[in-house]
C-alpha cells in the first residue's frame, strides 16, 4: 500500500469538537429576529380534489399573517428531487395544488408570528374536499380503470418513457443475449419474488429551513440540505425569482441519508419571505418527517435465474416494480440502480433481461435513500446465490469469488443502464472483494457454523453471507469544483460546493488537498456549501464526494503547488534546478536551499511580481469505480416464537484508498446499523385509508446502543488509479448488506426463506409453522 | 398564550380539594400530560411540594410515595430488597432519562395499555393509598377496576409486603427502549421447593390486564419437576386486539411459550 | 409566566408559556445546544441534566423546574475548555453529524460520574435514551470507554 502522510490517516474530523461542545449551528440554531413561523396543513384523504379552502377564521386570529394554498401561490410544475438539470424525475409536483394525492400531502400553510399561533390556527382552516377512490396497490396501478393520479400536463424533462395516464412514472428495460437459450441450457431455475419495504431515514435532525432578505435585498436560504446548488435552481424556478438574488447556505446538518436530497420546504419558506419581506422558519415535526417528507421506495423484485449443474449462471431475468408513492421523485433513477448497481456484479451471465417500472400510488412519496435501489435489488440477488449454492452443494464464498466481476472486466449493464441517459462503458480497475469475503468468513467462523444449525436450548443458530457493489458518483453527469487560495502562514482556504452532512467530507477533502501540497491538515481552512462563496458541486449523493470532488480538489491543489514552486524558484534563483515540495517547504537540493510555504506566500503577496496564489478546478468523471462489500451475520432463532437475535455482524468494504480509515469505518458501521434496523424492526403501517399510523419513534423502531450485535468492521484497501490517491467511495454500500445477509442466516438456522422484509418474529414463526405443516 | 394555570401546594388537603375541581389535573413530573390534548384543561397541580418522594421500609412493609420516580425506586430497592419483583420490572422500563421522570403515582394514575408497572403491583398484592374524595387504603386490583374510586382521588403511596419471592417480568419488545406489546409478570411464593402461592398476570391483552387464574391454581402446591409443559401452555388463553400491526394469534401463542419459560426464569433468579 | 432558571451555574431570567416545555424555553433564550429531534422523549437530542439527572427537556414543564440546576453540554465543557469526555468523543470518531452528540455527552457524563468503571452493558444502559442514526453506536461506546480510561488516569 502507498505511503502517504495525511491521506490514509485517521485525522480528527475538523468539526467534531465544535459539535461535541454544542457550538456548531444547525439550521434551527440561527437566530432570526421577527421571524415568521409556518405550520403545514396536510390532507386527511389519500386522494381528493380540494373544492375550496375557507381561511377566513384563520386569518381572523391575531398573529396570523398569511395562509398559503393553491389559491394564492404559483402553480409551477417541478420535481422536488435534488438532481442535476434537467432532472431525470418527472415534473409532477406543484407546491400547493387543488388536488391531494396521499394522506400527508400539502393542503395549505399557516404563517404566523409564533409557532404556537400557527399550530392552533391550523385547526380553524376549513377545507372542502371531493374524496376520490384511492389506489394503494402498486401491482394494480397500471390496470385499466385504476385511479389516475396525474394529468397530462405532467411531463418528464428528459426523453424517457413517462406515461402518467397509466400511472407509469418511469420504465427501464435492457436485454442482451438470448433468454430462451439461457433457459434451455439451465439445469435448475430459481424464480422468486422479493419485497423490500418502506423505510424512513430517521436523521435525528428534522427537515429545517430558514429564509430571509439580507441587507442587499438578496434572498438567503439556510437549509438542512444535501444539495445546495439544486436548491438554488429549483427555488428560482418555482418562485420565479432570479438565481442571482438567491444565496443558499448549508450549515451543519444533522444527518441526511438521502432524505435531505429533496427540495420541498425551501420553496415554501422562500415564497413567504419574498411575499412578506420577513424572515421565515419551517421546521418539521418528527411525524411530519415520517409521513410527508420522503421514504425509501418499496420495490417488488421478481428474480429468475438459471444455472447449470456446474454452477455456471445461464440467464437472469429481473422484473422490478417500484412503488413511487404520490409523486415520481427519483422514481427513474432508484429503479435504474436496482439493476445498474446489482446486475454487473455477476458479469458472466450472457443472457439477461431487466425490466423495471415505477408506478404512482396514493401513498407517501419515495425519494433518495442510501443504497438507492441497490439495497432492494441485493435482497433478491444474494438470496438467489444462497439458493443456488445450496442446491448445487457449492461452497458459497468460493462460488462468489469465482463468478464476480474482476479487475480488467466489464459488464454490458454498465453501458445499458444510466441515470436517465445512456450508461457508460467501464472496466473495473480495483476490486478487493475477495479480501472482504475472506475477512467476513473468518470473523464469523463460517465453516464451523454454516449448515451446522448449532442449538442453544430452544434456539438455533445460522450464518449468512452477502456481497454487493455500488458506484462512486454518476459518470458524465456529476460535476464538482474547488477553489483554493494561499495565506501568509502557509495556510490555505479550501472552498468547495461539496456538502458535508456529517459524513466528514470537509475533513477528507482537506486531507486530499494537504497531501497533494505536502502540508498538514491544520493548514486547511474549509468552507463548503455556500452558493455565493463556493463553486459548484452537485451535492452529497451517489457516493460521489470522495471520488469526484476529491479529484477536483487534488487537481486544484496541484495547480496551487505549481504556483508555489514558481514563486520559490524566483526566491531561490533556482533557474532550471529541480524543486521538490515536502513538509510545507520547497527544496532546491542542488543549491542546498529551501524556502517555507510561509516565505513563499509573503513573497508572492508583498515582495515581487505580486499575485494571489490561487487556483480552481472542476471535474467530471468518465466512470464510476465501484466499491465492493461483503458481510456475514450470525443469527439465533427461537424455534418456538420466531424471535430473532442478531449475535454478530461482520462487514468489509473495499473503498479503494481510505482517505480517513476511522471515518470510513464510521460510514460502514452507520450504514450497517441502519440496514440491520431496516431488515428487522422498521416498517410503515398504514390504515385502510392510507394513513401512516406509526409516525413516531415510539412506534417506528430504530435501535438503541443495547440492540446492536457484536460488530466487526474492516476497511479493505485497494488502489483505484482513477481515484484521488486511489480512493473510490464508501458512503452508501454498507446498507445493502443486512437484509440479504440476515435472510440467508435465517435460512441457515431454520430452513425457511423470508422473501418479504422486515424479518419480524411473526413472519419467521409463520414461515416455520408452514414448513412444519407441509 | 395558554390558559393553563399552575397550582403549587405543600398541603395534601389543599391538593385533594383542588383535584376535585373541574379540569385540574395532577402532575408528578412524568410524561402522560405530554401525550394528551390539554386544550380543555384549566389547571395543572404540581405535586412536587407534597413530599411524596420517599421509599421507606417498616418491618417487611415497603411503602413508596407516589412521587418517587422509577429511578428512585430502582436505586432504593437495589439496596433494601434486590430480589424484589418490582425492581426487575422497573429496571427495564422506558429508558434512562424517562426513568428519571416517570413516577409510580403517575403510572398508576394513567395505566397505559403497555404498562410495565401494574403486573408487578398486582402480583405483589400491593395496596394503593389515596387522599381526597376516597381517602384510604385499597387493594390495587380494586383500584384498577373501579373507575369511581379513581376519579378525584390523589394517589399518595403504594405499599406491599416484601417477602422472599421468586419472580420474573417478561416484556415483549422490538428494541430495548420499546414499549412492550405485552408483559408477563410471574411471582412465586415458595415453601422450600413447592409453589405455595403464585400470581401470573399478563398485561396488554384484550382485557388489558389478565390474571391467569386457572394456571395459578394448577401451579399451586407443585414443584417445578411436577409441571407439565403442555398443561401449562393450554391454561394460558388470552386474546389480543390489534393495535400496532399486531398478529393477534401470534401474540396469543407467544404468551403461552413465554409464560412457561417465565416460570423457569423466575426459579433461576437468585 | 416568568422565572429564573439556573443554567450551567448562571441565573437566567426566562419568560415562558404555562404549558411550555423546558426544551422550548431553553431554545427560545438562545440555549441552542439543546436540540429538538422528536418531542416524544425517545431520541434524547433534547437531553439536559436536571439536578444532575439526565432527562428529556421536551418532557419537562418549565413551570415545574423551580430551583433545579440545569446542565447543558456547555456546562460539561466548552470549545475552548473541553472536558475529557468531549475530547474522547472526538478522538474515537464518535461524532458524525453531531446532532445527537450533546445528549450523548451528557448521558456519558452522568454515567461516568456515578460509575467510573462501567461495563459495556452499563454504557449501553446509560445511553438507552439517546438515538443515533449515523454511527451505529460502535464508536460512541468506544468513546465512553476511552473517556473512562482517561478519567481514571487523571
Amino acid at each position: 500500500m502507498k505511503n502517504y502522510t495525511v491521506v490514509g490517516k485517521s485525522e480528527k474530523k475538523i468539526d467534531s469538537l465544535s459539535l461535541a461542545t454544542g457550538e456548531s449551528k444547525f439550521v434551527d440554531d440561527f437566530e432570526m429576529k421577527k421571524s415568521l413561523h409556518c405550520i403545514l396543513v396536510y390532507s386527511p384523504h389519500a386522494f381528493a380534489e380540494i373544492i375550496d379552502i375557507d381561511d377566513s377564521e384563520v386569518r381572523a386570529i391575531e398573529g396570523v399573517v398569511d395562509v398559503l394554498s393553491f389559491k394564492n401561490t404559483k402553480q409551477i410544475l417541478h420535481t422536488t428531487a435534488g438532481q442535476g438539470f434537467p432532472e431525470p424525475s418527472p415534473y409532477d409536483c406543484i407546491m400547493f395544488e387543488n388536488i391531494v394525492r396521499f394522506v400527508g400531502d400539502n393542503v395549505a400553510m399557516v404563517v404566523a408570528e409564533t409557532p404556537k399561533i400557527a399550530a392552533t390556527a391550523t385547526k380553524k382552516l376549513k377545507v372542502d374536499y371531493k374524496v376520490l377512490t384511492p389506489l394503494f396497490d402498486a401491482e394494480r396501478a397500471m390496470d385499466e380503470g385504476a385511479p389516475r393520479l396525474h394529468g397530462e400536463e405532467r411531463f418528464a424533462p428528459i426523453p424517457v418513457k413517462y406515461e402518467p395516464e397509466r400511472n407509469l412514472a418511469a420504465e427501464v428495460e435492457i436485454a442482451f443475449g438470448d433468454l430462451k437459450q439461457g433457459e434451455a441450457e439451465s439445469d435448475y431455475i430459481f424464480d422468486h419474488t422479493y419485497n423490500a419495504h418502506y423505510g424512513s431515514h430517521c436523521a435525528i435532525e428534522p427537515h429545517s429551513v430558514k429564509t430571509y432578505f439580507d441587507e442587499m435585498g438578496r434572498l438567503v436560504i439556510i437549509s438542512a440540505t444535501q444539495v445546495p446548488f439544486h436548491v438554488r435552481r429549483i427555488v428560482s424556478k418555482v418562485c420565479e425569482f432570479p438565481i442571482a438574488k438567491i444565496r443558499i447556505i448549508k450549515p451543519r446538518v444533522g444527518g441526511g441519508f438521502g432524505g435531505k436530497q429533496e427540495v420541498f420546504l425551501d420553496q415554501m419558506a422562500a415564497t413567504v419571505t419574498i411575499k412578506h419581506k420577513r424572515p421565515c422558519r419551517i421546521v418539521l415535526s418528527r411525524s411530519e418527517v415520517f409521513q410527508s417528507s420522503r421514504t425509501r421506495h418499496p420495490i417488488r423484485v421478481k428474480l429468475k435465474m438459471g444455472v447449470k449443474k456446474t454452477g455456471e449462471m445461464t440467464f437472469l431475468e429481473m422484473d422490478s416494480l417500484l412503488n413511487s408513492g404520490a409523486y415520481g421523485s427519483h422514481a427513474l433513477t432508484v429503479l435504474s440502480n436496482c439493476g445498474a448497481k446489482v446486475l454487473p456484479l455477476f458479469n458472466k451471465i450472457k443472457n439477461l433481461h431487466f425490466i423495471g417500472r415505477s408506478v404512482y400510488t396514493n401513498l407517501p412519496v419515495g425519494g433518495a435513500y442510501r443504497g438507492y435501489g441497490a439495497t432492494q435489488g441485493y435482497l433478491a440477488l444474494n438470496q438467489h446465490i444462497d439458493m443456488i449454492c445450496r442446491k448445487l452443494n457449492l461452497d458459497m464464498p468460493e462460488y462468489i469469488k469465482e463468478n464476480h466481476i474482476k479487475v480488467g472486466e466489464t459488464s454490458e449493464v454498465f453501458k445499458a443502464i444510466g441515470e436517465g441517459t445512456e450508461g457508460v462503458t467501464q472496466y473495473v480497475n480495483s476490486c478487493g472483494l475477495d479480501q472482504c469475503i475472506d475477512y467476513c468468513i473468518k470473523e464469523i467462523d463460517w465453516y464451523n457454523k454454516r449448515d451446522k444449525k448449532i442449538i442453544n436450548g430452544d434456539k438455533v443458530r445460522g450464518v449468512g453471507l452477502c456481497v454487493s457493489m455500488q458506484g462512486s458518483g454518476i459518470p458524465l453527469i456529476d460535476m464538482a469544483s474547488a477553489h483554493m487560495k494561499m495565506n501568509e502562514d502557509g495556510s490555505f482556504n479550501l472552498n468547495m460546493g461539496a456538502t458535508d452532512i456529517g459524513t466528514g467530507s470537509d475533513t477528507i477533502l482537506a486531507q486530499i488537498a494537504a497531501e497533494e501540497l505536502s502540508t498538514t491538515l491544520d493548514k486547511m481552512i474549509v468552507l463548503s456549501s455556500d452558493t455565493d462563496r463556493t463553486p459548484f458541486d452537485v451535492g452529497a449523493y451517489a457516493s460521489s464526494t470522495t471520488y469526484i470532488t476529491g479529484r477536483a480538489v487534488k487537481k486544484c491543489a496541484a495547480k496551487i503547488k505549481e504556483q508555489i514552486i514558481q514563486v520559490a524558484r524566483d526566491i531561490m534563483d533556482s533557474g532550471d534546478n529541480e524543486l521538490i515540495v515536502d513538509s510545507a517547504k520547497v527544496i532546491d537540493e542542488k543549491q542546498n536551499k529551501s524556502v517555507t510555504f510561509s516565505e513563499v506566500c509573503y513573497y508572492s503577496l508583498y515582495t515581487h511580481n505580486q499575485f494571489q496564489i490561487q487556483a480552481d478546478a472542476s471535474e467530471i468523471v468518465k466512470q464510476s469505480p465501484p466499491p465492493f462489500f461483503a458481510s456475514t451475520a450470525e443469527v439465533e432463532i427461537d424455534t418456538k416464537t420466531g424471535d430473532i437475535k442478531l449475535l454478530k455482524y461482520c462487514s468489509a468494504v473495499d473503498c479503494g484508498q481510505a482517505i480517513n480509515p476511522q471515518l470510513a469505518e464510521g460510514q460502514i458501521e452507520g450504514a450497517v446499523a441502519n440496514g440491520i434496523a431496516y431488515a428487522l424492526t422498521e416498517q410503515y403501517i398504514f390504515s385502510d385509508k392510507g394513513n401512516l399510523i406509526n409516525k413516531n419513534f415510539k412506534n417506528y423502531k430504530i435501535p438503541v446502543a443495547a440492540d446492536m450485535p457484536e460488530m466487526k468492521t474492516k476497511v479493505v484497501e485497494s488502489h483505484e488509479k482513477s481515484g484521488p490517491f486511489g480512493a473510490k467511495s464508501v458512503g452508501e454500500i454498507g446498507i445493502n448488506g443486512p437484509m440479504p445477509t440476515i435472510a440467508n442466516a435465517i435460512f441457515d438456522a431454520v430452513g425457511v426463506r423470508i422473501f418479504d422484509a422486515p424479518f419480524t418474529p411473526e413472519k419467521i414463526y409463520r414461515a416455520m409453522k408452514s414448513a412444519n405443516d407441509e | 398564550m395558554s390558559k393553563i394555570k399552575w397550582y403549587y401546594t405543600d398541603s395534601l388537603a389543599e391538593a385533594s380539594s383542588l383535584l376535585r375541581e373541574k379540569n385540574i389535573l395532577p402532575h408528578g413530573g412524568g410524561t402522560h400530560l405530554n401525550n394528551i390534548d390539554l386544550s380543555h384543561v384549566n389547571g395543572l397541580l404540581d405535586l412536587s411540594g407534597l413530599e411524596l418522594n420517599y421509599i421507606k421500609q417498616d418491618g417487611d412493609i415497603i411503602e413508596i410515595g407516589s412521587m418517587a420516580t422509577y429511578a428512585d425506586v430502582i436505586e432504593k430497592l437495589q439496596a433494601i430488597s434486590p430480589n424484589c419483583m418490582l425492581l426487575q420490572t422497573l429496571q427495564n422500563s422506558a429508558n434512562t432519562p424517562l426513568r428519571n421522570r416517570i413516577t409510580i403515582g403517575g403510572s398508576l394514575g394513567h395505566i397505559p395499555q403497555w404498562s410495565d408497572l401494574i403486573g408487578a403491583l398486582l402480583a405483589l398484592d400491593a395496596k394503593v393509598i389515596l387522599a381526597g374524595k376516597h381517602e384510604g387504603e385499597y387493594d390495587i386490583s380494586r383500584f384498577w377496576n373501579d373507575d369511581e374510586l379513581r376519579e378525584g382521588s390523589l394517589i399518595t403511596a403504594v405499599k406491599f409486603k416484601d417477602y422472599p419471592h421468586k419472580s420474573y417480568h417478561y416484556r415483549d419488545v422490538k428494541t430495548k427502549n420499546d414499549m412492550p406489546l405485552f408483559t408477563i409478570s410471574t411471582l412465586f411464593d415458595m415453601d422450600n421447593d413447592v409453589i405455595a402461592n403464585t400470581h401470573i398476570i399478563i398485561v396488554g391483552t384484550k382485557d388489558r390486564v389478565s390474571k391467569i387464574v386457572e394456571l395459578e391454581k394448577y401451579l399451586t402446591g407443585k414443584t417445578i419437576q411436577q409441571l407439565d409443559e403442555q398443561t401449562v401452555i393450554d391454561l394460558v388463553n388470552v386474546e389480543f386486539v390489534g393495535n400496532r400491526s399486531t398478529d393477534n394469534d401470534y401474540l396469543a401463542h407467544k404468551t403461552k411459550i413465554e409464560t412457561w419459560r417465565s416460570i423457569f426464569r423466575a426459579m433461576e433468579r437468585t | 409566566m416568568n422565572t429564573v432558571l439556573k443554567i450551567n451555574g448562571k441565573n437566567i431570567d426566562v419568560k415562558f408559556d404555562s404549558d411550555e416545555h423546558l426544551l422550548h424555553t431553553l431554545r427560545n433564550h438562545g440555549i441552542s445546544e439543546v436540540k429538538n429531534g422528536c418531542e416524544e422523549g425517545e431520541c434524547g437530542a433534547c437531553m439536559v441534566l436536571l439536578d444532575g439527572k439526565p432527562v428529556n427537556s421536551c418532557q419537562v414543564f418549565t413551570a415545574t423546574v423551580h430551583d433545579s440546576e440545569i446542565t447543558t453540554v456547555k456546562g460539561i465543557g466548552t470549545l475552548h475548555e473541553p472536558s475529557i469526555i468531549q475530547e474522547a468523543y472526538v478522538e474515537a470518531g464518535a461524532v458524525q453529524c453531531g446532532f445527537c452528540t450533546p445528549g450523548m455527552v451528557l448521558a456519558s457524563y452522568a454515567l461516568l460520574r456515578d460509575n467510573p468503571n462501567p461495563t459495556e452493558d452499563d454504557i449501553k444502559r446509560a445511553l438507552s435514551g439517546n438515538l443515533c442514526r449515523c454511527t451505529g453506536y460502535v464508536k460512541i461506546i468506544e468513546a465512553v470507554q476511552l473517556a473512562a480510561q482517561k478519567l481514571q488516569n487523571t
